[in-house]
C-alpha cells in the first residue's frame, strides 16, 4: 500500500515538476494502469518540458497520427469529452500535418469543445513530438508546462480509462 | 410435335437471351493516366447549382458516403444521417450510436423512399432497416438478418451486398430479396455473383458505393475486384455492363490469393506498391456518359466515357465553368461522385485549401468547412 502511495507521489512529480526524465525507462509496458500498478513508465510519459508554450496556457495537448482518419479514435475522443465537462476545461492544442484537414479535427472533437477553442499548429513548425503513424497521443499541459504525454493504440479502453483518471485524480484536483 | 417444337424454340430462345446477357457489354480500355491529366468535366455536364453545408459544431460531417434528395438533402455520413435544407443549411441529424429502438451501429447505406416520405437507414451491424420520416423519427426496425454493405430497393423486393464477407454458406456479392415492404417482409430469394473464398478472409470493405442509380430505375451494381460493372433490373436480375480493362496494369486473380495476406490493408499496400491500377468504385451513368474513379499507386483518378463516341477521357486533375470562371483541381480520396437517379449527379469536394487551393473564394468557404455539394446533370 505505501508502496502505491509512492508511486503515486513519483508520477505527481514527473507530471507537474519542470524536470527532465524523473525515472529513467525499464521498459516498454502496454497499459498505464500496469504503469500505477507496477511503478513502470512508457518513453516520455514522466518527462516535463517547460517554457514550450505560453505560461498561461491550460490546455490537453492533442497529436493527430501521421495517417488519420475521422472515425478512428471515439473511445478516446468520448472519454475526453467527459475530462473536459467534468473539470471545465475549454482549450485544445492539436497538433497536426499538413495531410489532416481542419474539419478531420473538427469533427474528431465537436463533442469535447467548440471549434473556437480549438487552436490548431503545424507539426512541421514544432519539434518537440513525432506524431504517431496510426494512434493519437495526448498531454497535459499545465501553465505552459507539457507532460503526461502517451500513444492510444486503437481498441485499449484501459489504458484511456488509466490515463484519465491519473488526470483526474494527481493533476487536477 | 407441336409441344416439342414450341419447348426447343423456347429454349433456344432462353439460350440467345442468356448469351446476349453475358456478351453484349462493352469493354472500356483504360490507358495508364498520370497526375498532370486534366478532364474537362464541362464538356459533358452542367453545373446546377453548388451547395455550401452549413458548418457548425452539430453540423460537422465526417464523409459524405451519399446522398439523397427530396425537398431535403439527407447525407450519409460515417457517424449520422444529416439533414439540410435546399440552400445548405441544417436542419437535425440521427447519430450513431444512441440508445433506444433505433440504436444504430454500422450506419450502411441511405435509401429514399420518395412515395412515402420515409428514409430506410441500413445498419450491417443489427443487420436491419430503421424507418425515418423526413422529420428523422424513428418509426420501425425490419430485421433482414444479413450484414450487407449496400442496399437498394426494387420494384420487387431488395438487392445487397456483403462484398467479400461471407455470410452464407458459400461465398457470393449479390443478395435479392422478394417482397413489397416492411409490413409482410423480404425473403432471401437468390444469391449470386460467387467469389474465391481466400477473398472472404481478408478482403472486407465496408464501403458505401456499391449501387448507382439510373434513370431508367435499373441500378448499376460495381464489383471492384473484377473491375465489372453490372446492371440490375427492377426484378434484380443482373448482366455484365462494363469491363473496365485495365491491360497491363490490371491486378490479376493470382495477386489476390495465396500470398498470405491478413487484411485488406496488406492488399492495398502491396497494390499501392506497384503501377497497378484497381478499385473502381463511385459510378455515376446518365444517358450519354459514364463516370467512375479508380486507383494507382495509391491516388485516386477518375475517367468519364462517352457512350455514343465511345471516347474515353482520364484524370487526376478535374476542370469545369462555374460562375463564368474556369476552376481546376486536383481530385483527392475523399471526393464522392454519386447519382440522385433522375439524370442528376452530385460531387462531394473537401473545402479544404490544401485540396482546392485559391478556388476557396469561388465557393465561399475556407478550412475546417464541410465539403462543397456540386450538383450536375447532362448537358
Amino acid at each position: 500500500m505505501k508502496n502505491r502511495y509512492l508511486v503515486f507521489f513519483i508520477l505527481l512529480l514527473g507530471c507537474n515538476k519542470g524536470e527532465e526524465k524523473v525515472i529513467s525507462d525499464v521498459k516498454q509496458v502496454k497499459t498505464l494502469g500496469e504503469m500505477v500498478n507496477e511503478g513502470l513508465n512508457s518513453n516520455i510519459f514522466y518527462s516535463s518540458f517547460s517554457n514550450k508554450f505560453p505560461v498561461e496556457t491550460n490546455a490537453i495537448l492533442f497529436v493527430i497520427p501521421n495517417s488519420s482518419c475521422f472515425n478512428c479514435f471515439e473511445d478516446l475522443v468520448q472519454d475526453l469529452s467527459i475530462f473536459y465537462k467534468k473539470n471545465s476545461f475549454k482549450n485544445i492544442i492539436v497538433l497536426k500535418n499538413d495531410n489532416i484537414k481542419e474539419r478531420e479535427v473538427r469533427f474528431s472533437l465537436q463533442d469535447v469543445t467548440r471549434m473556437e477553442n480549438i487552436e490548431i499548429l503545424d507539426i512541421a513548425n514544432n519539434q518537440l513530438i513525432v506524431p504517431h503513424d496510426f494512434f493519437p497521443e495526448l498531454g497535459f499541459i499545465r501553465n505552459g508546462n507539457l507532460s503526461c504525454i502517451e500513444v492510444f493504440e486503437q481498441g485499449n479502453e484501459k489504458k484511456i480509462k488509466d490515463y484519465f483518471e491519473f488526470l483526474n485524480l494527481m493533476v487536477v484536483n | 410435335m407441336k409441344n416439342i417444337f414450341f419447348l426447343l424454340l423456347t429454349l433456344l430462345l432462353i439460350r440467345c437471351s442468356s448469351k446476349d446477357n453475358n456478351e453484349k457489354h462493352i469493354v472500356i480500355s483504360q490507358p495508364h493516366t498520370s497526375v498532370a491529366d486534366v478532364v474537362n468535366f464541362s464538356d459533358y455536364f452542367e453545373i446546377i447549382e453548388v451547395i455550401n453545408l452549413e458548418s457548425s459544431d452539430s453540423s460537422i460531417i465526417d464523409y459524405t458516403h451519399k446522398i439523397v434528395f427530396d425537398d431535403f438533402y439527407f447525407i450519409l455520413g460515417g457517424g449520422a444521417v444529416y439533414k439540410f435544407d435546399k440552400t445548405g443549411k441544417y436542419i437535425l441529424k440521427v447519430k450513431r450510436g444512441e440508445d433506444g429502438p433505433n440504436a444504430i451501429k454500422n450506419l450502411t447505406d441511405l435509401i429514399l423512399l420518395k412515395n412515402e416520405n420515409r428514409l430506410w437507414i441500413y445498419d450491417s451491424h443489427h443487420r436491419r432497416i430503421s424507418q425515418f420520416d423526413y422529420n428523422l423519427i424513428f418509426e420501425i426496425n425490419y430485421d433482414l438478418d444479413y450484414p450487407l454493405f449496400g442496399l437498394e430497393k426494387l420494384e420487387t423486393g431488395l438487392i445487397g451486398s456483403p462484398g467479400y464477407m461471407m455470410v452464407v454458406k458459400e461465398p457470393y456479392s449479390l443478395f435479392r430479396f422478394s417482397g413489397k415492404n416492411l409490413a409482410t417482409g423480404y425473403s432471401l430469394e437468390e444469391t449470386t455473383m460467387g467469389f474465391d473464398i481466400e477473398k472472404s478472409d481478408y478482403l472486407h470493405i465496408f464501403r458505401h458505393d456499391y449501387f448507382s442509380e439510373l434513370e431508367t430505375g435499373d441500378l448499376d451494381f460495381v464489383n471492384s475486384f473484377n473491375d465489372t460493372i453490372y446492371n440490375i433490373n427492377q426484378n434484380g436480375e443482373s448482366s455484365i455492363k462494363y469491363v473496365i480493362d485495365f491491360k497491363d496494369k490490371r491486378v490479376l486473380e493470382g495477386e489476390l490469393v495465396n500470398k498470405g495476406y491478413t487484411s485488406i490493408v496488406d492488399v492495398f499496400n502491396y497494390i499501392n506498391s506497384t503501377d497497378k491500377s484497381f478499385n473502381i468504385g463511385n459510378i455515376f451513368e446518365s444517358n450519354n456518359s459514364l463516370i467512375y474513379r479508380f486507383f494507382n499507386s495509391g491516388k485516386p483518378y477518375f475517367s468519364i466515357y462517352d457512350k455514343k463516341n465511345n471516347k474515353l477521357t482520364s484524370g487526376q486533375i478535374i476542370k469545369f465553368n462555374y460562375k463564368g470562371q474556369e476552376i481546376a483541381f486536383p481530385i483527392d480520396e475523399e471526393m464522392r461522385i454519386g447519382s440522385f437517379g433522375n439524370g442528376k449527379g452530385y460531387l462531394s469536394i473537401t473545402s479544404e485549401s490544401s485540396v482546392i487551393g485559391e478556388n476557396q473564394k469561388v465557393f465561399n468557404t475556407q478550412d475546417g468547412d464541410n465539403p462543397i455539394i456540386i450538383i450536375f446533370n447532362e448537358k
